[in-house]
């Protein structure tokens, strides 16, 4: 990285935010900073040739004809003498002055003399060598903008290696005299693979197949059919692309309708692996509102600084999300740290403006008008005078052009470091740092891109790579340094993993905050937008294994009273009709409430247009419910229709939308029972877990664990609830032994059976005969284990 | 089953403090600070601060005006309090009546009476709670931490079987609720120096004992089962990673929280019932007890709030000076109390306790004379009936602070406002960096202390430019 060394001085008075050469204290004793520390320009030189030498040398004044208030200035002098000599302060003149050491010509002319402190301080910092900006050593490295190609090298005779991952990785670990053990087992795979692609542990089914599967590639098969399963995959990367995004279902803005969920959007275009450069496309330039709510940002009542616009931020997050450039800086003042300017941050701030911005410095508005422009002008020029959507298009067509290797790099960094535990460059977000192996990254993102940037084809080429296939390796603290690559980096689970992973124990699902449209299964009835009245339904079901019952809303609504009746719902069959009601309820959702039998969604009687009616389901829209179904049933039959209750609320209130209601049938084989923790609101669990409040941009989550976290997890009422439940159904009648139990949980929760030892262990703690309290702390201590919660 | 394992475990945990644990994960932020900065005697080990959640009028609590009593017909713009003034300790200073008791106790600390809330134009309070609480208006760009969690990062715990940052008294579920978290944690610096929240000071003790309906010997058994098992784990045991060991040890911490003797402070019940009824006005009077417990027992960084709740507490948008009343009742008797008994125990001198809101109110203006904000609330010019009688706009040019103990003057006032509308500060201005610089100074903690974040120092006061209120201070 090279800092602008122009930018060193140009920074704000108000807002010191360079850093320079800074103490760096790794104990709560801040104070006990000392001589050898290294000596910062900005923090401790500055301020003194500030209060002492300024007034003549420096802010414009030239006496003498030279000013001290610039690197130049110091290093180069006045006609006679450089300032300062770099590593030897004895023979600067800055230090003669001062000290007196020159006859009749000591510093200040006027005012008091420094102190020997000060004088101390300038010493240590001309011994130390001069340093204006970072105290690191600067890295020599430049990170490209256009794509590169590197030539696969060809795979050592007898490797076997075909994985293209693998054959660039050769090469590395030659030159780290590395030879690469042999992969790990397929229970380890399998859990690996399924928790990193769909976010879910394998079932004891799964693993039992995967042993038994003798053909070859079939780890490769497995891949693919995880990331086939659409729903799971977008279930899982929904997180991941709302911490990006800073979505989520509730959180600040909201309140004054300043901030907009892409929910439904981003749900869909992960459900269907939409094109990485059409899915950045949509963001930067919504085609429809479903997705403008990224580039609305986040915005609070009151006035914002001007470095927080909407715009700004939006600046701000499209080159960190996409590009991995870091702007915050160069949001209030030029960057001290980069390269980037004020002009950059308000140049692509401008696009999302009215027009052209006038810069801020620091809360101070500079009278500099910064032209619009990307990032990176080569890439493609945005009209300034051109409407807005016109200059939103222009910008996503820069950013997404084939010739940003950039854009491409950052993503597939992303998920190398999602699936590695570790990224190709680190931090994700920092693109201007040296990958530990640039052909690799280079390649890949030559590859995604030449390829549609297809996500799901990458994240399979790195799962099947055997590189990902060997053996995890621990890492010492959350941010080791000096980091080769022998293997993937062991993970923990995110907080919505743990929570799935326990409600894959438990059976305890959240209620969801955001329902996704199913797609999977048979539409076998759909009603037009119901205003008010009933449609009858009378479908033939013969062979579903399942039956959904599915109220959308009619017209978009923010607020309306849309009370969905199914009346006198029936399956009949060989020994004729059965009551829907009658049978257990698989899984159900609504939009408000909870959903009531006999009676409509705020428990009074189910109207419809003028009737009312003893029997049916009364719920909310959006609400999906499905049902189990008995073998042989053929057809489903019901009233359907928005309650008459909510048509008179709606009729009454003076702010809400008439109700407005699409009732639907569907069949599926294999239907989804439950949602998952990252479609539900956050909870107290997961927030001790590390789930993020989505006001920024998270990349990553810190993962170790802390003592908070460990006290919710140890008495917090969230998991003490979910695993009571557990305990009831694995305490509960069950043909199964005890011993048969423990082995399936113990398949379920680690994936392998447990070893004798901890069998006997198990059915101790459960007691003989089988306690609820003791199965709770059974359950409890597996899922504290670290072999539970680690990717491993 | 052997125990020569758990044994050594056992030993590998009795030298892995809470210290080493937190190195482990904090691998970042980093801390910096200037090499010539000048260290900072500390006068305080511990803070206390008290929220008056909503907006507290300063005329009608620490800063007295002209009173007019209420008559249907009167004028708004005539009504600067609707309470008479009384003495208080401190010859010099007057309170508004209802607060007897922090009156009698106001020779033992400093009134600022120029409290400066910051411009952030049309009230949203979480917003400007959220500014007091972190120094920083939002958005920001990265996650600003709540002043408890840079105290308790910078500072660490005092005991360690007690968490550093305790928040007494808010719950989230309920308007602005998301507001509220955006500023109650520790932000970039990681949840390790997160808030230990309290919503319910009567049942805080649930927090720090084995979970509800868990005996301790079961509890005990679950605890030894689970080392059990990770003991005899046949997979990963062997290698060192810091994820296994940080959960391994967090567990191990949080179970010794959970069984340490420090978890009785957390126990009201045991207050003799004399002393409870001395604090027992209510939730915030049960969390001012609390609070006492904890601190003696070595808390860091206590918050205990009224709890911010729109329109209600001290949010009194109609009916203020009958509401006024009854929140005086809610804070007059504990706060005095907390007062006399940290004094009473010698740790007053060691425990700062700060009082505040977010900003003030006043019958007429909405934001400030010279820079008026949009009204948010309806004020007849003529007032007919009692809700009328109060201050229900929000008014951010004063507002009182009150601060005891910990290196604080006693019977000090500080800053000046005016005696008639506006009742805006007219002498020595003090804005929330100031504020801050002085807690923080009162810990040994410069005002230019940093955390590095995406590379740049994230200074603890605004920019770094918190100047503490050396006046105030008894050793300047």
């Amino acid at each position: 990285m090279t800092i602008h060394p122009k930018a060193i001085f140009r920074f704000c008075t108000v807002s010191l935010l360079g850093i320079v050469g800074l103490v760096f204290l790794s104990t709560p004793n801040v104070h006990s900073a000392s001589p050898p520390a290294p000596v910062s320009y900005e923090h401790d030189v500055k301020p003194i040739l500030q209060a002492h030498c300024y007034s003549c040398h420096g802010n414009g004044a030239r006496l003498g004809d030279f000013a001290i208030d610039s690197r130049t200035g110091l290093l180069t002098g006045g006609q006679i003498h450089p300032v300062v000599l770099p590593g030897s302060s004895a023979k600067s003149y800055l230090i003669k002055m001062v000290t007196g050491q020159i006859p009749g010509e000591v510093m200040p002319a006027s005012g008091p003399r420094l102190t020997p402190r000060e004088i101390s301080v300038l010493s240590a910092w001309i011994d130390q060598g001069v340093s204006f900006g970072e105290t690191h050593t600067a890295d020599s490295w430049t990170a490209p903008l256009a794509p590169t190609r590197p030539k696969l090298p060809v795979a050592a005779p007898g490797s076997g290696l075909t994985n293209p991952i693998d054959r660039l990785l050769q090469p590395y670990f030659a030159g780290a005299k590395l030879t690469p053990g042999p992969v790990v087992d397929d229970r380890t795979f399998l859990r690996r693979v399924s928790l990193d692609t769909v976010g879910l542990l394998p079932s004891p089914e799964d693993i039992h197949t995967f042993e038994l599967d003798k053909r070859p590639g079939k780890r490769a098969r497995q891949a693919a059919k995880l990331l086939g399963d659409n729903r799971a995959y977008a279930d899982h990367w929904l997180s991941f692309w709302n911490d990006m995004l800073r979505n989520d279902y509730i959180g600040t803005g909201y309140i004054d309708g300043g901030r907009t969920q892409i929910s439904g959007w981003l749900y869909s275009a992960l459900l269907t692996n939409m094109p990485y450069n059409q899915f950045a496309t949509e963001l930067i330039n919504p085609p429809t509102p479903d997705s403008a709510g990224f580039s609305k940002g986040i915005s609070w009542r009151g006035t914002v600084n001007a470095s927080q616009t909407p715009a700004m931020q939006v600046s701000q997050i499209v080159s960190q999300v996409f590009l991995g450039i870091n702007l915050k800086c160069a949001s209030c003042h030029n960057s001290f740290v980069s390269t980037w300017k004020l002009a950059d941050s308000y140049g692509m701030a401008g696009v999302y403006s009215d027009g052209p911005l006038e810069m801020v410095r620091c809360d101070k508005p500079t009278g500099h008008i910064a032209p619009i422009k990307f990032l990176y002008p080569q890439l493609g020029s945005i009209d300034g005078t051109a409407p807005r959507a016109k200059r939103m298009a222009q910008l996503a067509a820069a950013l997404t052009s084939p010739s940003d290797g950039r854009f491409a790099r950052t993503f597939v960094n992303r998920l190398w470091a999602k699936m590695m535990g570790r990224g190709l460059v680190e931090p994700t977000d920092e693109m201007d740092n040296r990958p530990w192996n640039p052909a690799l990254l280079d390649w890949l993102a030559a590859d995604f891109a030449d390829h549609g940037c297809d996500v799901k084809r990458t994240i399979l080429l790195i799962a099947t790579s055997r590189a990902y296939q060997m053996p995890s390796v621990g890492q010492s603290s959350e941010r080791a340094s000096n980091y080769h690559f022998t293997g993937p980096v062991v993970k923990r689970m995110t907080a919505e993993q743990f929570h799935d992973a326990v409600s894959t124990l438990t059976g305890d699902w959240p209620q969801p905050a955001f329902m996704p449209v199913s797609t999977s299964g048979k539409v076998v009835f759909q009603s037009q937008a119901l205003l008010s009245g009933s449609v009858p339904i009378d479908v033939n079901i013969a062979g579903a294994h399942s039956l959904i019952l599915v109220a959308t809303n009619g017209v978009p609504n923010t607020y309306a009273y849309d009370w969905a009746d199914w009346v006198d719902p029936v399956v009949s069959g060989p020994h004729g009709d059965i009551r829907l009601t009658d049978l257990k309820r698989a899984s159900g959702t609504t939009g408000y409430g909870v959903i009531r039998t006999d009676e409509n969604v705020v428990e009074q009687p189910i109207r419809l247009g003028d009737k009312t009616f003893p029997h049916g389901i009364g719920t909310h829209a959006r609400s999906e419910i499905v049902y189990l179904l008995p073998p042989g049933v053929t057809r489903f039959r019901a009233l359907a229709g928005p309650d008459t209750g909510a048509l008179e609320k709606s009729a009454a209130a003076k702010d809400a939308s008439a109700a407005s209601i699409i009732f639907s049938v569907r069949t599926d084989d294999s239907p989804y029972l439950y949602h998952r923790a990252d479609l539900a609101v956050s909870d107290p669990l997961e927030r001790a877990l590390g789930r993020p409040n989505r006001e920024q941009a998270v990349t990553e989550r810190l993962t170790a664990a802390t003592t908070l976290q460990a006290l919710e997890l140890t008495n917090g009422a969230t998991l003490a609830g979910m695993l009571d439940k557990g305990a009831d159904l694995w305490a509960g009648s069950d043909p199964r032994s005890p011993a048969q139990r423990i082995n399936t949980l113990y398949e379920m929760a680690l994936g392998r059976p447990p070893t004798p030892l901890e069998r006997q262990m198990a059915l101790q703690q459960i007691g003989t005969p089988l306690t609820k309290t003791g199965m709770d702390d059974l359950l409890w201590s597996l899922v504290m284990l670290p072999e539970f919660q680690l990717v491993y | 089953m052997t125990d020569t394992r758990d044994l050594t475990r056992r030993d590998f945990l009795k030298t892995a403090s809470a210290a080493t644990l937190a190195a482990l994960v904090a691998g970042v932020p980093n801390a910096l600070l200037a090499a010539t900065e000048p260290k900072i005697t500390p006068t305080a080990d511990a803070v206390i601060v008290l929220w008056m959640a909503g907006g507290m009028a300063h005329t009608e609590t620490f800063d007295p005006k002209r009173y007019a009593a209420f008559r249907p017909g009167m004028r708004a713009s005539e009504v600067l309090s609707t309470f008479p003034a009384i003495p208080t300790a401190a010859s010099s200073i007057q309170f508004s009546q209802g607060l007897e008791k922090i009156a009698g106790v106001m020779d033992r600390g400093t009134l600022i009476r120029s409290y400066r809330a910051g411009d952030l134009g049309v009230i949203l309070h979480s917003r400007h709670q959220y500014q007091w609480h972190t120094g920083y208006a939002p958005p920001q760009t990265v996650a600003a931490p709540h002043i408890g969690a840079v105290i308790a990062k910078t500072l660490g715990p005092k005991n360690a079987a007690v968490p550093a940052f305790i928040n007494i008294g808010q719950r989230f579920d309920l308007g602005e609720g998301e507001e509220l978290k955006a500023f109650t944690t520790a932000g970039f610096l990681g949840s390790e120096f997160g808030p230990f929240d309290l919503p319910f000071p009567d049942q805080a003790v649930g927090a720090v004992r084995p979970p509800a309906g868990m005996t301790p010997s079961r509890f005990e058994n679950r605890t030894k089962f689970y080392n059990r098992l990770v003991q005899n784990s046949p997979i990963i045991r062997h290698g060192s990673d810091y994820q296994k060991e940080s959960l391994i040890r967090s567990l191990d911490n949080s179970h010794r929280l959970l069984t340490s003797p420090a978890s009785k402070a957390f126990d009201l019940t045991l207050e003799p019932k004399e002393s409870y009824d001395k604090y027992n006005t209510g939730r915030f009077g049960q969390g001012c007890l609390l609070a006492r417990r904890l601190v003696e027992s070595g808390a860091r960084y206590v918050e205990v709030t009224t709890e911010y709740i729109p329109f209600v507490n001290w949010d009194t948008h109609d009916n203020g000076n009958t509401r006024m009343a009854d929140l005086k009742r809610q804070i007059d008797g504990p706060v005095a109390q907390l007062i006399l008994d940290l004094e009473q125990r010698g740790m007053l001198d060691r425990t700062l306790i700060v009082l505040a809101s977010e900003f003030s109110r006043d019958m007429l203006t909405e934001g400030r004379p010279d820079l008026k904000v949009p009204d948010q609330v309806t004020v007849p010019e003529t007032l007919t009936e009692m809700k009328h009688y109060g201050m229900h706009r929000h008014f951010t040019d004063a507002g009182s602070v009150l601060l005891f103990g910990g290196g604080v003057k006693k019977g000090f006032v500080y800053g000046k406002t005016a005696d008639e509308r506006p009742c805006k500060i007219v002498e020595n201005p003090v804005v929330i960096e100031d504020l801050h610089a002085t807690i923080y100074r009162a810990l040994g903690i410069s005002p230019r202390l940093a955390y590095v974040i995406e590379k740049r120092p994230f200074y603890v006061t605004r920019d770094g430019l918190g100047k503490p209120v050396r006046e105030i201070l008894v050793q300047g």
